[in-house]
């Protein structure tokens, strides 16, 4: 099943990472400096990308990689929300045939590496990532849920964080926006703020046994403009 | 958490000749087209001038856009100049009378001075400028954006009969969520983009709509309380318009710029009302202009509560988030968001 095939569906769409891309002229794992073409059902799934949290002449960048985990808008389209399936677990993710040989469930998916392509990285031929290394799917649904239920809180219209603000900007004519903004961004200031609590979380999250053990970060959403729930991941290797 | 910036914070040397503090101290001011060889440049604000039209004033602070038409200095004149022939002419005897109009002034000075608060603040800060290059695919083949990224994406929603479509902005090379898109004229994807206004000159988006709409209320307060200010002063003068006549100018002048901004709320009543973006509302209808045209709701609105009140609520007081791309911030040298890709 290709990309295009989710997307033209029409009867019932499916969920999968459009961050997803498919890769067939690339190097074999025992041939890494050669790449040549391959047959459309060998193409690598690109699931893993550059970190672009950190500038390319670093060591950081060249050691780690991105793997995006995409807005879902099934639960909510009034927030920004993330999947809670660890990637290549959605429903219309591309599955290959190497775990169908061992017997394995899907969820016992794990990535394997099947060739090289950009820059010397390592891909399989399915939507399984390299998450899947570090994180057992409950494990990750329980990261991303925690996060999910801090933006809900964030984004709420009805809470009385927001109604002050809108209340406060009128009555002071605006100026309540300055003292609201060094609020938010003041360390001391209550973690009742929800913004606040988001970036605590954050910071306790990448410091827990589970991420910092495995060199696993999640980078804050606001710095990916909400756009996506980055997780870096040491670079894989065959 | 931010560790990218804390390993290659800027290393700012001693600031050099009186010549060069005043380089930098212009460059504060005013930042129109990123000077790279500047101590200043590490600040977001240096890259985001030259990578949207926008135009930094105070170090990042304000913001508007280059190269276009100041109709925004043409709408401060029309906020600015009443208040001044009224706070000459009218203010003294209509404070002064003894029937008691006194909270009518207060009433229209602070109607004022939340319009043209409001007007500042909807056309000089962020819309909801998203950052560049988020989503970059690869760096090989020069960056190139795959075939994927150009399909229009079709996600289940909370309905099951309405997909929601997702777009790879190629310019910024991020993917869009709904409702945001690219601004042209600004140079940059706006999150919750509404329209881009050419009278504040600025995108009216996520982060400020609160402002836009507060701006068009308080402006027609402002414009009624004009007119019933002067009128009264009329009504209580003896020799009628003869003895007053700022208080007839001012009347026509607010019976004139009362009728722009009362059409534009009336449609952001009903377009919010039915949980529709200016943006949405034209697709909608298929055309640039919205005049002679009926505001019903969208079958295919995923955002739709059907009720009236609590759409526009939604959309009215939705919140503005974090800044996304603070232009106050400092980065390091080579950081993704400010790169030109191919």
């Amino acid at each position: 099943m290709t990309m295009s095939d989710h997307t033209s569906e029409e009867t019932k769409v499916l969920f999968f990472n459009y961050h997803e891309f498919s890769e067939t002229y690339y190097a074999d794992m025992n041939n890494p400096a050669l790449p040549q073409e391959h047959d459309k059902s060998e193409a690598l799934i690109i699931t893993h990308f550059p970190n672009v949290y950190t500038p390319q002449n670093t060591p950081l960048f060249k050691e780690t990689r991105i793997v995006r985990v995409p807005r879902r808008f099934e639960e909510s389209v009034r927030y920004p929300n993330f999947s809670e399936l660890l990637p290549g677990l959605e429903p219309a993710a591309i599955v290959g045939d190497d775990n169908a040989s061992t017997g394995k469930s899907p969820s016992q998916h794990t990535f394997i590496a099947r060739g090289v392509y950009d820059d010397g990285q390592v891909f399989g031929t399915t939507s399984t990532s390299p998450l899947s290394l570090y994180f057992t799917p409950e494990q990750f649904r329980d990261i991303v849920h925690e996060i999910n239920i801090l933006l809900e809180e964030e984004y709420q219209v009805f809470s009385w964080w927001n109604i002050t603000d809108i209340i406060f900007t009128i009555v002071t004519l605006g100026m309540w926006i300055w003292f609201s903004d060094i609020l938010q961004t003041v360390r001391a200031s209550p973690p009742s703020m929800h913004r606040r609590k988001l970036d605590l979380h954050i910071e306790q999250l990448n410091e827990s046994p589970l991420l910092a053990s495995q060199r696993v970060q999640v980078m804050h959403p606001s710095r990916s403009g909400y756009l996506s729930l980055d997780f870096q991941i040491p670079k894989p290797v065959a | 958490m931010h560790m990218y910036f804390e390993e290659h914070s800027p290393r700012q040397g001693p600031v050099g000749s009186l010549r060069q503090r005043l380089r930098l101290l212009l460059l504060w001011l005013i930042a129109i087209d990123g000077d790279e060889d500047l101590l200043l440049k590490y600040k977001n604000y240096i890259p985001m001038s030259s990578m949207t039209n926008y135009i930094f004033f105070f170090g990042g602070r304000v913001r508007t856009l280059r190269g276009r038409r100041q109709l925004s200095l043409g709408v401060l004149f029309i906020i600015v100049v009443p208040a001044v022939l009224f706070s000459i002419f009218e203010t003294h005897p209509i404070w002064l009378h003894n029937q008691g109009y006194k909270s009518l002034v207060v009433l229209f000075y602070y109607f004022w001075c939340l319009t043209l608060a409001m007007f500042l603040m909807a056309a000089t800060s962020d819309p909801g400028c998203l950052p560049r290059n988020l989503h970059v695919p690869q760096v090989s083949r020069n960056f190139q954006v795959p075939q994927e990224y150009y399909n229009i994406v079709n996600l289940p929603s909370i309905r099951q009969d309405i997909p929601i479509q997702m777009k790879y902005c190629r310019t910024c090379r991020i993917w869009r969520p709904p409702r945001a898109s690219h601004c042209s004229t600004c140079g940059c994807c706006v999150i919750v983009h509404d329209h881009h206004c050419v009278w504040i000159n600025n995108c009216v988006g996520q982060r400020n709509y609160r402002f836009f709409i507060t701006f068009l209320s308080s402006a027609v307060m402002t414009c009624i309380l004009l007119i019933a200010n002067c009128g009264t002063h009329l009504h209580r003068t003896d020799n009628g318009s003869h003895g007053t006549p700022v208080s007839v100018l001012l009347i026509i002048w607010g019976g004139l710029s009362i009728c722009y901004p009362a059409t534009l709320l009336s449609y952001h009543i009903a377009m919010t009302g039915t949980q529709q973006t200016t943006r949405e509302y034209l697709v909608q209808i298929g055309s640039k202009n919205p005049v002679m045209h009926r505001i019903r709701s969208n079958a295919q609105n995923v955002f739709d509560t059907r009720q009236f009140f609590k759409n526009m609520f939604l959309l009215m007081a939705q919140v503005r988030g974090p800044k996304l791309m603070n232009p106050r911030e400092s980065h390091p040298s080579g950081d993704w968001r400010f790169m030109k890709l191919p």
